[in-house]
């Protein structure tokens, strides 16, 4: 492991200037890395978890039980891992960090996972820095809610797609670089069919490529790259496994190109939060006045104010909010998370306003739920998911 | 003579003097950029911004006879604020009659109406105002006029404490949330992830407030120690007890080291009216908190005298 990651410092870890450990360096640095002609890939799951935490400062945190993401795009289905941001507040550049579930599908499928998530940080990384910026605005601007879910019923879907091939293609190119391809780099008795179909099972840890095959062994190899490749021709199936997904990339990688280009719920999802930048446009236009309240167009879960507590303990992974009594938007939402610690209950740590600075004297839950209720102001609620409840567990204390 | 006009000619003209002298008369030291009008208009319920275009903006063409000005008014307004926007008034081409008069009256308006509402603009949880202030914060907003801060006199208390540092306690729970800068700043050298432990809570609030000025933006000389002593008192900490005395000398020594050089140690003094150099060491420090403001080096009486 010690030489993978020496491999991966060598290649990535570039200059010690400020600006090579922007994450716009650092995203622009993986995709020419997977992309630089004879590169020989990093399988080592541990290797590039490592070289990624110390080098980077990007822990990957392993969970074991349901892992969420894509929250502001309506939430997607119970996922194999998250590329996500840790908001300490809603000023600074969050953190990001990336999640893995535990399974039982084992070394190879972690692997893709954990380069899937590294996928999303090289792609998308502003999306995710846009994270804090539309949890300000909808601070500011409680009804912005209603304009994210009315764009997420008509565009999520699609922007999904296209975001989780995006990160599939990053793991894909990883893995298998195309110039072993374009190089002519077969080995003797294998068709370029048999190749990619054995090359993808090494990746997912199921079989190596033998140094001396069997001409039995070769032509089994070669057939069940042609089936694979027949099955890779119609359109990528809804619901596909993880095996099916990378080997229909695979089979379709020249002609999908890699990055994507972008796509119109991109460009929309840029428009709706005013793009990468932390322009926060109600600054200029302050909001005034309450908007109706859309139930369709709602994503953010409700709660009582006496459900709090239970469910701040449990395994969220989205804001919570506890709204004012009516109909209405109201004027604002006041933002807290709880302090980190190695509690793993929430309900039990003090919470803190999320636009104040950390020199605040932090309250218990009860404090915020009366002065959001006193206020007539939505209570929007940043509680750890199990993640981050990890990380925290996990810190070591400075001395 | 005011300490504000930065990276302009300091041309010294009677006008300037009036002008200055008028302005300040009302005694605002927070600078009245537009974000922190916009914070009061949501205290107050009032349009006031806009009142800014109506009386000076709009009119600026007309007073002084020619095109441009009202941009660099905009302009000054954005950079500087409201006081040194209409302080540039005495370099602009004679204006017309009364029309001063208006800008000067507007402003006192204004100031006057902001003094009344700081305390519920800074102390407010609502996000609203708390992004506007953040806004001037990320630009470099130094918030308040060089020089200029309102008495905040505190009773003298029977004793000072000497500060002592606290008993480390190996179970202390942190009460703050960490500073995110600080933190990444840690994580990076530690090359892991790190939740910074304290021995005691004075510990974690001297830390913490180190990490504020040093990545927040520093308030000024002057306004860090006042700053300082709210926090410790907003966490019921006595400012002259032992533990405030311990937070107090670890800020006096960072600033002595970290804010040398600072402009804003040269203070000018309303009494005797030279600049001096602000003395930062704990006794000076509790002595101005004590009074409210500093004192002049030369003179010995309060600034605002």
């Amino acid at each position: 492991m010690p030489q993978a990651v020496e491999l991966l410092r060598a290649d990535l870890s570039g200059s010690d200037s400020f600006e090579a450990k922007q994450p716009a360096s650092r995203a622009q640095a993986l995709s020419e890395y997977v992309a630089a002609p004879g590169r020989r890939p990093v399988e080592d799951y541990d290797a590039i978890r490592s070289f990624l935490a110390e080098d980077w400062e990007m822990p990957v945190v392993e969970v074991g039980g349901e892992v969420r993401e894509t929250e502001l795009i309506g939430g997607g289905p119970s996922d194999s891992g998250r590329c996500g941001v840790r908001l300490l507040d809603l000023l600074d550049t969050p953190a990001i960090y990336l999640v893995v579930r535990r399974g039982g599908r084992g070394k190879g499928a972690m692997l893709w996972t954990l380069l899937h998530e590294l996928g999303h940080f090289a792609s998308h990384f502003e999306m995710l820095e846009s994270v804090s910026v539309v949890y300000q605005r909808l601070c500011l601007n409680p009804g912005l809610e209603g304009e994210i879910g009315s764009f997420a019923r008509r565009s999520g879907r699609s922007l999904r797609a296209h975001l989780e091939l995006e990160a599939d293609l990053f793991a894909l190119e990883w893995l298998l670089p195309r110039w072993r391809e374009e190089a002519g780099e077969l080995p003797a008795g294998l068709t370029r069919d048999g190749y990619r179909w054995l090359a993808l099972r090494h990746a997912f840890g199921s079989a190596t490529v033998p140094g001396a095959p069997t001409a039995a062994a070769l032509r089994r190899a070669n057939q069940a790259g042609e089936d694979q490749r027949a099955r890779s021709e119609g359109v990528l199936p809804a619901g596909a496994t993880l095996w099916s997904r990378a080997a229909w990339l695979l089979w379709n990688r020249e002609r999908l190109g890699y990055p994507l280009p972008p796509s119109e719920p991109m460009q929309e999802y840029g428009e709706i939060v005013r793009g990468p930048s932390r322009y926060v446009p109600e600054l200029a236009r302050p909001v005034t006045g309450t908007s109706r309240l859309d139930p369709e167009s709602t994503w953010l879960r409700r709660l009582d104010p006496e459900q709090v507590a239970d469910e701040v303990d449990a395994a969220q992974w989205m804001p919570l909010l506890v709204p004012p009594p009516g109909t209405d938007y109201p004027e604002y939402n006041l933002p807290i998370r709880p302090l980190p610690s190695r509690d793993p209950r929430d309900s039990r740590l003090p919470w803190g306003h999320m636009l104040k600075s950390p020199l605040q004297r932090l309250h218990p839950l009860e404090h915020w739920i009366e002065k959001a209720r006193a206020n007539r102001a939505g209570l929007l609620l940043f509680p750890r998911n199990p993640a981050e409840r990890a990380l925290d567990a996990e810190r070591r204390a400075r001395s | 003579m005011p300490g504000d006009l930065r990276g302009r000619p300091r041309v010294e003209t009677p006008e300037l003097e009036a002008l200055d002298k008028r302005l300040s008369a009302i005694g605002c030291p927070h600078k009245l950029y537009e974000a922190r009008l916009r914070a009061l208009e949501l205290v107050t319920g009032e349009s006031l911004v806009p009142e800014i275009r109506q009386v000076i903006t709009d009119r600026l063409p007309e007073a002084v006879g020619e095109l441009g000005w009202a941009e660099q008014f905009e302009r000054d307004l954005d950079v500087y604020g409201l006081w040194e926007a209409i302080v540039y008034f005495h370099s602009y081409p004679p204006l017309s009659e009364g029309f001063l008069d208006e800008a000067c009256e507007l402003y006192e308006r204004l100031a006057r109406r902001y003094l009344d509402h700081h305390g519920e603009i800074v102390a407010s949880d609502d996000p609203r105002i708390l992004i506007q202030l953040e806004y001037l914060r990320q630009l470099g907003d130094s918030s308040s006029h060089t020089g200029r801060r309102p008495a905040e006199p505190r009773p003298r208390p029977e004793t000072i404490a000497a500060p002592e540092p606290p008993e480390v306690d190996l179970q202390y729970e942190n009460r703050l949330l960490p500073h995110a800068i600080f933190l990444s700043v840690v994580e990076y050298f530690a090359k892991r992830p790190v939740l910074p432990m304290f021995g005691s809570f004075a510990d974690e609030l001297a830390e913490a407030l180190l990490s504020h000025f040093t990545f927040d933006g520093f308030p000024g000389a002057q306004a860090v120690f006042f700053e300082t002593a709210r926090v410790l008192e907003e966490h019921e900490i006595d400012v002259f007890g032992p533990e405030g005395q311990y937070v107090l000398q670890r800020v006096v020594d960072h600033i002595a080291i970290e804010g040398f050089g600072d402009f804003e140690r040269w203070i000018p003094c309303g009494g005797c009216g030279e600049d001096f150099i602000i003395e930062i060491s704990l006794e000076t420090v509790n002595e101005s908190l004590i009074a409210g403001e500093w004192r002049c080096e030369r003179c010995r009486k309060p600034l605002s005298s």
